[in-house]
This record gives structure tokens, C-alpha cells and sequence, in this order.
């Protein structure tokens, strides 16, 4: 059944960018040491079992989360994705569809009888969309087509626009009895119960403008990066390595950290550090902004430059109003900018600073160069010590 | 010796930091960034304000880029100056100001007149209150303000009709000949109703850059679908115009001009386009720029109508650059009052 809800009404599409992943899944061997203990599957009908299953098998949440399985009345499946490099989650379910519907059945046994069930999917996909419409078995299962705007698979904003309920302030998903679980988790869902197979792999998406092409590979957890990268014949050097997307990933230094589970992107960046002479009168047919000031408003199609560089000098705040237009949560980002630079945290509180998500739009739309995310963070751990 | 140092300094590193590029790099996440800056920002408004320059050029000929020559030479030398002073870095911030500024002047004017105004507007206007940025006011209308209260018999009845001929006013120096009154003027003593035509395409007598409507409405156009402008206080200013003046003129049609010519002569479409929409002096917060559009809206039509003033843009926006802290104090009141009683309940 396809479900209408209305996509987030700010945020911010990307658009095509350079060197983003594509093509299919790579496999990298599995070192021979590495020894899997399969285990006998299991009976997807039976709820306690699959519960100790799922739960052996260190399949999150249900590891991880502070509620029930019991007490769960909704079930979000993310497939969206919107940030720049990240994995596509339409390559993972194409490619593995009998196995995704079976593993959210899995998932739906394992939970309450009454859980409602949602996949929240980019509405691009339409082919995966009519697919599993089309399948009468998974009547029970509601499709959600969602518009690619970051960030609309944030857990807070996914679960506010397919519930189309709020959550109170300074709350999180389980206070509407809501657990929420990607694409990944459902197959590893598949495999705990189906196959007896433990989390052991992870999928993650390899791209960014320092690569001549993205790619998709799946890794044994635990793979220190820099091994990956050697397998991929990617050299690394001079280049920004980030755990995570380009808009909160964290920067990698030392390339011998492991992927872990949660890991689903590594981005490769160009750093730039070079001065452009008329940088300001460039027609910028590859350049992505959230005003209209550059000709890729006009061709979308083109794919977008993605660099390090500020692109610009700090200088005092004009109050163009973007990072309020471009804000997910309706702040006043500027404002709150504006009461921390001035060190007055009583009134900023009067203005739902804890709301905030960490998107780190603001950050990103911001023409005078204001770290405006991070003050805003700031001010909250301030406002949480009082 | 060491003062010339530091003033060569400050306009070589602006100049360096002008033509190129930043080599600054993102620290932490976002590790991109928009390529948006204040300096195409400001340099888009030029753009847009550009063929309104062209005009004025066409229509009282070569002595109105001397004009804008003269305003940007003191103007940027004077934000120069201040810059040195108060040992930050010259910004582009003078840009606009200095070619808003000629292009609401009237095209005989004498060009010291032009200095003194763009000096003044440029220090009280701006630098008194901490540059770029951190203006009440905007500095263009402060100029411009300043020389019309201390200058009166330059700046009113110093109107002349655009010159004639294909060429225009790109083969004469300036324009010459009769002054002839404004067609606000003209509504005002003698209830006349220039044809529409003329109000459009600028064959009208009236300041340099106010005449073309044509040419203003694009480049307004191009700001607001660039982003540039926010959409909400030019087309909320205009609108109230328009329907005030449709009632009004409906029931006083002596007082008020009907709706058409009110938006169509005087400054309106110049200044609700490029002045009004400054961000820096106009309020802050998306619901004030409704509210003081409407009121912008409100004021040119009673000034025009009801006082002695034929015009009354320039007031109503130095007014409204008045009340916008009000506005937005106001409107953060109320937003905050909501949130509270919402925290409330949710907790």
C-alpha cells in the first residue's frame, strides 16, 4: 500500500554530485582466518525465537535501543537517502529484493502484533516502489515515497513526516513508540534467521570528488580503511578521508580505524586550497547552491563540484534569512547565532535551541562563512550543564 | 609615514583578497561548503541594478556615470579610511551603497553635492555603528536624506524630461533646457495622469535610476528568483500599495493617485526593489518582513496623498529602518511566548 505524506518543506537537495558511487556491489574476499560460525536457522513465525536469534546475531536495534520489542507500535524502514555520497539504498534493495521483504517480515514478527510498518523510500524509485506494490503478500507493508531532501531520512524529521505527529520537545522517536532500522539491518535480519549468520558485513558506499569514480563494496566489519582502499587501488593522499557524509561525518586521520556497524559511507574529498583569481564572477555551471546565484540552478542534470574550500571570507552576519529557509526544525538559526555570540543563553532558550537536529545546513548555506551549526551546538551542551 | 603604510596596506590587502579567491578550508563537519559568498552576493546586485545605470546613462546622458564615478570614489575611500582606523579589513559592503546611492539623486546635480552626501550617508549612515553589518540605516538614504534636508534648493524642482532622439543621452554630456515637474508633482497640483506608457519606460522626469520601470522590475525580478532579495517585502510593499490606493483613490480620487500610477511613478519600484529589500537595516525575522511591507505600503500612500512631500518612499523606508527592531522585537516576543507554553505542555 502506498502511503501520501508530505516530504519535508525546507531542507536542501544536493543534486548530482561528482565522483558519487554507482555501478554494483563489490565484494572483498574474506580473509581465510576469519572463521563464521553459522548457526541452524530459525522459524520466521516464531516471535521468542527470532527475538533471541536477532539478538545473538547483534542485529540492531534491538541491541542497542532503549525499549521493547513489545512495546513497539511503528516500524520505520529508512531507505531514504539525500546526503551527497552516501549509499544508495535502491542498489542494495534491487539487488536483494525477495530477501529485504522476507528480512521486514522478520522484523514485523519479531515486534508487537499490532506493529504498523513503514518503508520510507526516495519517490525516484519508482521501479522498487512498484515492485513491491505490486506484491499482495506485503499488503501490510506501507510504502512511503519521500523527496530526496536532507535531511529528510534524520530519524526526528523521517518519523515526524511519515507519523505525522510531533514529537515533544527535547524528545526522541521512542517516545512515539517508534523504532527505526536501514536497509542494511533488515538483510542482517535475513541472514540471523534465515541462514543462522551472525553481523559480519557491512555494505558501504566509497565516493567522493577525490575518486575518479564511486563505488559500492562489501566489507568484513572490523576492515581497517586504509586495507579497503589498498584492495580498491584508491590513493588517499592529500585528500580528506571522512567517516560518514560530507554534512556530519567526522574527518579520519588515522586510515587504520575499522568500519564498524554503524559505518555506511567513507568520503573521499578533494582538500582545496587554492585561490581562484575572480572566484565571485564565475558562471559556476558545476557549482551547487541553495540561492539560485550560479547557473546549476538551470542544469541540474550537471553533475556538482565538491571541495573543501570555504569558498569565501567570514565576515558579520546580514541577516539573509537562509539558514532559516533552509532550516529543518523551523529555527531561527541566526538568532540563536546572535544570543551566543552575546553570551545570552536565558534568552535563547525561549527559542527551542534543543530542537535542533545537527544537520549542519546552516553551516553549509551560510554566505558570511558563520559556523553557525557548531555555536548552536555549543549552546546546547551549555544549556544542558544548567 | 607609518599611517600611509597602514592605509596602503589595508587597500592592497582588499584588493588581493577581492580578486581572489579564499584558501581557507573547512574544519569538521560540514566539510563542504555553498559556494555562495558576500561577494557574489553583493556583486549580483550590481548586476541587477546595472542596466537601471544604462538607462540613466540613455536618458540624461554621460554626466550620470560621473556621477556614480564621484559617489564610488568618496564612498570607498571613505569606508577605506574607516577601515584603516579601526584595523579591519576593507569589505565589499560599499559596493551597493555607492551605486544605489547616485541613482536616487536627480541628474543636475551638482557633483560636490554628490561627495558630501555619499561621505555622510557612508559615516552616519554606516561606520558609526560598526560597518557592514551592524547599520540601522541604510547608508544610501541616510546620504541621500542628508543633502535633501541641507541642499532643498538643489535637489527639488532640478527635474528635467529625458532627452530626445534615438541615441539618447549616450551623444550628450547632460541633460539641458526647461525643468519640467515629475508626474507625482504634477498629480499633486494639477491632477494630471501621465500615460502609462511613458511611467514604464522611463520618459518621465524624475531622479537617474527611478525613471525605467522596465529595467527596475527586472533587475528586481532577477534578485528575488536568485535569492538574492527575499521575495516578501518588495511584493507585500507593492500589493499594499496597490490596494490602498485602489480604495482610497475610489473614494478620494483628488488625494490619491489610482493604483496603476502610483506604482508606476516616483521611487516605488526602485526602492521597494533595491532599497527595502536591504537585509542588514530591514527587520530580521521572516513574519516582520510581512509585517513591514504592509506598513511600508501603508506610509508611502498617506505621505504621497496626504502631506506636503510629493514622494514619500524615502521617508517611509528610513522610518520603517526605524521601527524594525521594534518589529522584530515584537514578533521574537511572540514566538517565544508560543514556544514557552508549548515546552510547558510537552514537559
Amino acid at each position: 500500500m502506498i502511503l501520501k505524506r508530505r516530504s519535508l518543506k525546507n531542507g536542501y537537495k544536493f543534486g548530482k554530485m561528482i565522483g558519487s558511487p554507482c555501478g554494483q556491489i563489490h565484494k572483498l574476499e574474506i580473509p581465510k582466518e576469519v572463521i563464521i560460525s553459522l548457526k541452524q536457522g530459525s522459524d520466521i513465525n516464531n516471535k521468542s525465537q527470532i527475538n533471541k536469534n536477532l539478538f545473538e546475531s547483534g542485529v540492531s536495534p534491538y541491541n542497542t535501543s532503549s525499549i521493547q520489542p513489545d512495546e513497539v507500535k511503528n516500524l520505520i524502514i529508512n531507505a531514504v537517502h539525500t546526503e551527497p555520497y552516501c549509499l544508495t539504498n535502491n542498489i542494495i534493495i534491487s539487488e536483494n529484493l525477495e530477501r529485504f521483504l522476507i528480512g521486514i517480515e522478520i522484523l514485523k514478527n519479531s515486534l508487537n502484533d499490532n506493529v504498523n510498518v513503514y518503508l520510507a523510500i526516495n519517490q525516484d524509485d519508482k521501479q522498487i516502489i512498484r515492485q513491491i506494490n505490486d506484491k499482495s503478500k506485503y499488503k501490510w507493508l506501507n510504502i512511503c515515497p519521500l523527496k530526496a531532501k536532507y535531511p529528510q531520512n534524520h530519524e526526528i524529521i523521517l518519523t515526524e513526516t511519515i507519523l505525522r505527529e510531533k514529537i515533544p520537545y527535547n524528545g526522541t522517536i521512542f517516545d512515539l513508540k517508534t523504532v527505526i532500522v536501514d536497509v542494511q539491518d533488515v538483510l542482517h535480519a535475513y541472514e540471523a534467521i534465515i541462514d543462522g549468520k551472525p553481523v559480519l558485513e557491512r555494505i558501504i558506499a566509497i565516493g567522493g570528488s577525490g575518486l575518479e569514480k564511486g563505488v559500492f563494496v562489501k566489507v568484513l566489519i572490523g576492515t581497517p580503511i586504509n586495507h579497503i582502499l589498498a584492495e580498491l587501488n584508491i590513493n588517499a593522499d592529500g585528500k580528506r578521508v571522512i567517516i560518514g557524509g560530507v554534512m556530519t561525518g567526522t574527518q579520519c586521520d588515522d586510515l587504520s580505524t575499522p568500519i564498524d556497524r554503524t559505518t555506511n559511507t567513507i568520503t573521499i574529498l578533494k582538500e582545496n586550497r587554492n585561490r581562484e583569481f575572480l572566484f565571485f564572477l564565475r558562471a559556476g555551471i558545476k557549482r551547487g547552491s541553495f540561492s539560485n546565484a550560479f547557473l546549476s540552478s538551470l542544469f541540474p542534470m550537471i553533475e556538482r563540484n565538491a571541495d573543501t574550500n570555504l569558498n569565501g571570507e567570514m565576515r558579520s552576519c546580514i541577516y539573509c534569512n537562509y539558514c532559516e529557509e533552509v532550516c529543518p526544525v523551523g529555527l531561527m538559526p541566526y538568532l540563536l547565532n546572535k544570543f551566543i555570540t552575546h553570551d545570552l543563553i536565558d534568552e535563547a532558550i525561549n527559542y527551542k535551541p534543543l530542537s535542533c537536529i545537527d544537520c549542519n545546513l546552516c553551516t553549509y548555506v551560510c554566505p558570511s562563512k558563520i559556523p553557525v551549526a557548531s555555536n548552536i551546538k555549543d549552546l546546547k551542551e551549555k544549556i544542558k550543564e544548567l | 609615514m607609518h599611517a600611509l603604510k597602514r592605509f596602503l596596506k589595508t587597500a592592497s590587502d582588499a584588493i588581493d583578497k577581492f580578486l581572489f579567491g579564499s584558501p581557507d578550508v573547512t574544519i569538521g563537519s560540514p566539510h563542504i561548503r555553498d559556494y555562495m559568498n558576500l561577494k557574489r552576493y553583493m556583486i549580483l546586485v550590481i548586476i541587477a541594478v546595472a542596466p537601471t545605470v544604462i538607462a540613466s546613462i540613455y536618458h540624461f546622458g554621460w554626466r550620470a556615470l560621473l556621477i556614480v564615478i564621484i559617489s564610488y570614489l568618496f564612498g570607498v575611500t571613505t569606508e577605506w579610511i574607516f577601515a584603516t582606523i579601526r584595523k579591519e579589513e576593507l569589505t565589499e559592503g560599499a559596493f551597493v551603497t555607492c551605486l544605489i546611492y547616485p541613482m536616487i539623486l536627480p541628474p543636475n546635480i551638482p557633483l560636490w553635492i554628490v561627495a558630501v552626501g555619499i561621505v555622510f550617508g557612508t559615516i552616519f549612515g554606516k561606520e558609526v555603528f560598526g560597518g557592514t553589518g551592524k547599520n540601522i540605516f541604510n547608508p544610501a538614504l541616510v546620504g541621500r536624506l542628508f543633502i535633501a534636508i541641507a541642499f532643498p534648493s538643489f535637489m527639488s524642482g532640478q527635474w528635467y524630461q529625458p532627452i530626445e532622439g534615438t541615441l539618447g543621452g549616450f551623444s550628450a554630456y547632460s541633460v539641458d533646457g526647461i525643468t519640467s515637474a515629475t508626474p507625482l508633482t504634477n498629480f499633486k497640483s494639477e491632477g494630471i495622469i501621465e500615460a502609462y506608457r511613458n511611467l514604464f519606460l522611463g520618459k518621465i522626469g524624475g531622479c537617474l535610476g527611478e525613471t525605467s520601470k522596465i529595467l527596475i522590475l527586472l533587475g528586481g525580478f532577477f534578485l528575488i528568483i536568485t535569492k538574492i532579495s527575499n521575495w516578501r517585502i518588495p511584493v507585500v510593499y507593492l500589493g499594499t500599495v496597490a490596494l490602498l490606493s485602489y480604495i482610497l483613490s475610489s473614494i478620494f480620487p483628488n488625494k490619491f493617485a489610482p493604483p496603476l500610477f502610483q506604482l508606476l511613478s516616483g521611487g516605488l519600484m526602485f526602492g521597494a526593489m533595491f532599497m527595502a529589500t536591504d537585509p542588514v537595516s530591514g527587520p530580521m525575522t521572516l513574519q516582520g518582513k510581512w509585517i513591514c511591507g504592509i506598513l511600508l505600503g501603508i506610509l508611502t500612500v498617506i505621505i504621497r496623498g496626504l502631506s506636503g512631500y510629493v514622494e514619500g518612499v524615502m521617508f517611509s523606508i528610513i522610518l520603517m529602518n526605524i521601527f524594525a527592531p521594534l518589529i522584530d522585537n515584537a514578533v521574537l516576543a511572540f514566538i517565544a511566548s508560543k514556544n514557552r507554553k508549548n515546552v510547558i505542555r510537552d514537559e
